[in-house]
């Protein structure tokens, strides 16, 4: 009699973690699906930003460490500069229709030791490279796992930039003004 | 991966044993895990969960081919790191395409020619000393690997646009020569073998992998009509078509012969019912390879119609994280490679279980993961190495994965 009762128990059982486990894979997916639509952003436990690059956009989301003095600077820098456009993002610290201009090289990643800081999980620690060669801007991708996007097309090597490119980093979209 | 160790229970013998294979997969996880751990995170544990189920229900028809399963499962998940390692970018096995292509068609064609019989199908070639394996589970995954690098690289000319609405410019043969060359050849020796459903499986494969290079619905209109002629010609060609499709149709016609497999399948999962009569509670002497094919019938018998849409459903999931991995690459040829080895999988696993439904006549095919069959095994592994090896490369990912 008890050993019946255990055994219909142990059916049930196993069945049931089947089941439970269908349920944590599912769980699972879900939140892989939430997660590639809308990258979550880890708020708090980021160190605080110091952009070299400052914003001059109007709309810059509320950063405390935004140097407000150096956007000024910003603003005075003579109106032939090279800029980044962010065009389309979901980094938690940028927003559309910002730009930032170019002044020298600058390193673009996740990590907030770079010049340009993404706060974006699609992004590698250190992605890419711009470097200044002379008076244009040259992109280079810095062995990014998920790469970087010119004109539609992942790089491989440099690639000199020129008016109208569009710069797919992560999530992030910034179109090159010169 | 600590799911897949609680989730075996029961009779606890046999539960231990299932253990071994979730144990060893936790290793092969964790030592994947030290090197890189940006990869797909759902597919080991399903195939996983699949072995365990296997381990244990093989344990319980059969224990000695359960620990012969248990050795493949073990090797199978050997080889399965080892390739994941090996390839250092899924990209650049592209250019082997026409390797991979030629050594199927000489795999199956030394097959046809040298094979071994076993159990009347000479479907089994064997190296001396050393390994016997059955040929069409190696050719699967070179053929998937051929086809996607033929498509990703063939693109453009396969589907050039007619003028009309529907018609096809019909692309130039020095183009499709290759492509034709190898399906042909390929299909024309499963069929000389008389291994129907392998010569289905493959239809299926060449057919969606069409479909998913040019994008264009005239070919898939017109595989279904060349399906449809080819059946028919088996049907007259081949006796031991008739002889399915007769046991499928009418198996209360020759109970005891023809009929006597799939009415047997019917009554254990008819005693099975809604909750299951329990694992290992009733006999399953008399269902007919039950290993190999009916393995799906004895999980129905004891887990009932509940556990076996829980299998289902991990079928399902596996297929849907496969394609989905398809989806999101971002290099065409580890796109088209996904979807082929999705396509090869979701297709038996349809055509398998379908069959032991009594939804469409039986093949004797393996249903993957699940049923006894160590080249089966290895090969499945060796493709989910593979889908790893895309998630890696290719498919854009969190950081980090929480």
């Amino acid at each position: 009699m008890e050993i019946g009762l255990l055994l219909t128990i142990g059916k049930y059982l196993f069945v049931a973690l089947l089941y439970v486990f269908i349920a944590v894979v599912f769980r699972t997916l879900i939140l892989h699906i939430a997660t590639a639509q809308r990258p979550v952003a880890q708020h708090g436990g980021q160190p605080a930003q110091r952009p070299v690059i400052e914003r001059d956009s109007g709309q810059s989301p509320p950063e405390p460490s935004q140097p407000k003095l150096e956007a000024k600077e910003a603003a005075a820098e003579p109106p032939q500069v090279a800029r980044l456009l962010v065009v389309e993002t979901s980094a938690a610290n940028l927003s559309a229709g910002t730009s930032f201009p170019l002044s020298k090289s600058i390193s673009i990643g996740r990590k907030s030791h770079n010049d340009l800081s993404l706060d974006d999980r699609y992004v590698s620690a250190t992605h890419t490279l711009i470097v200044q060669q002379d008076n244009s801007f040259i992109l280079r991708d810095y062995h990014s796992t998920n790469g970087t996007v010119y004109n539609g097309v992942r790089i491989q090597d440099d690639v000199a930039l020129s008016d109208g490119d569009e710069i797919t980093i992560g999530t992030t979209t910034f179109r090159y003004q010169h | 991966m600590v799911i897949v160790a609680a989730a075996t229970g029961k009779p606890l013998g046999w539960a231990m044993r299932g253990l071994t294979p979730a144990g060893v997969l936790l290793v092969a996880v964790v030592l994947m895990d030290l090197v890189e751990a940006r990869r797909d995170r759902l597919l080991l544990p399903l195939c996983g969960m699949l072995c365990v189920l296997s381990i244990v229900f093989l344990t319980r028809t059969d224990a000695f081919l359960a620990t012969r399963q248990l050795i493949a499962i073990i090797i199978g998940i050997f080889l399965m790191v080892a390739l994941y390692f090996l390839i250092e970018d899924i990209r650049s096995l592209a250019r082997f395409k026409y390797l991979a292509g030629l050594s199927a068609i000489a795999l199956l064609a030394a097959t046809m020619l040298w094979g071994r019989e076993i159990n009347g199908a000479r479907l089994w070639l064997s190296i001396p000393h050393l390994v016997t394996f059955q040929s069409g589970e190696v050719a699967k995954i070179l053929m998937a690997i051929f086809l996607a690098g033929y498509a990703a690289d063939y693109r453009q000319m396969l589907g050039r646009r007619g003028r009309g609405r529907i018609s096809i410019q019909t692309p130039s043969l020095r183009s499709l020569a290759p492509l034709l060359l190898i399906v042909i050849s390929c299909l024309a020796i499963f069929v000389g073998q008389h291994d129907l459903g392998t010569a289905i499986l493959f239809f299926g494969l060449f057919v969606t992998m069409f479909y998913l290079a040019t994008g264009q619905p005239a070919y898939g209109i017109a595989a279904v009509a060349l399906f449809a002629v080819g059946l028919a010609l088996a049907y007259q060609l081949f006796p031991q078509v008739g002889v399915r499709i007769s046991s499928w149709l009418n198996p209360w016609a020759d109970p005891s012969g023809i009929g006597y497999q799939p009415l047997q399948a019917m009554f254990c999962l008819g005693e099975g019912g809604i909750l299951g009569a329990g694992l290992g509670h009733l006999s399953v002497t008399n269902l007919p390879a039950a290993a190999p094919d009916m393995i799906l019938v004895v999980i129905g018998q004891d887990l009932g119609l509940v556990g076996s849409v829980g299998v289902v459903i991990i079928y399902a999931l596996i297929s849907v994280r496969s394609y989905s991995l398809a989806w999101q690459a971002t290099d065409r040829f580890a796109s088209l490679l996904a979807a082929a080895l999705a396509t090869v999988f979701a297709l038996q696993t349809l055509i398998i279980m379908g069959g032991v439904l009594r939804l469409i006549p039986l093949t004797g095919m393996t249903t993957p993961f699940l049923s006894y069959g160590g080249t089966s095994i290895v090969i499945n592994f060796l493709a989910v190495g593979l889908l790893l090896a895309v998630s890696r490369d290719c498919v854009p990912q969190p950081e980090k994965a929480r």
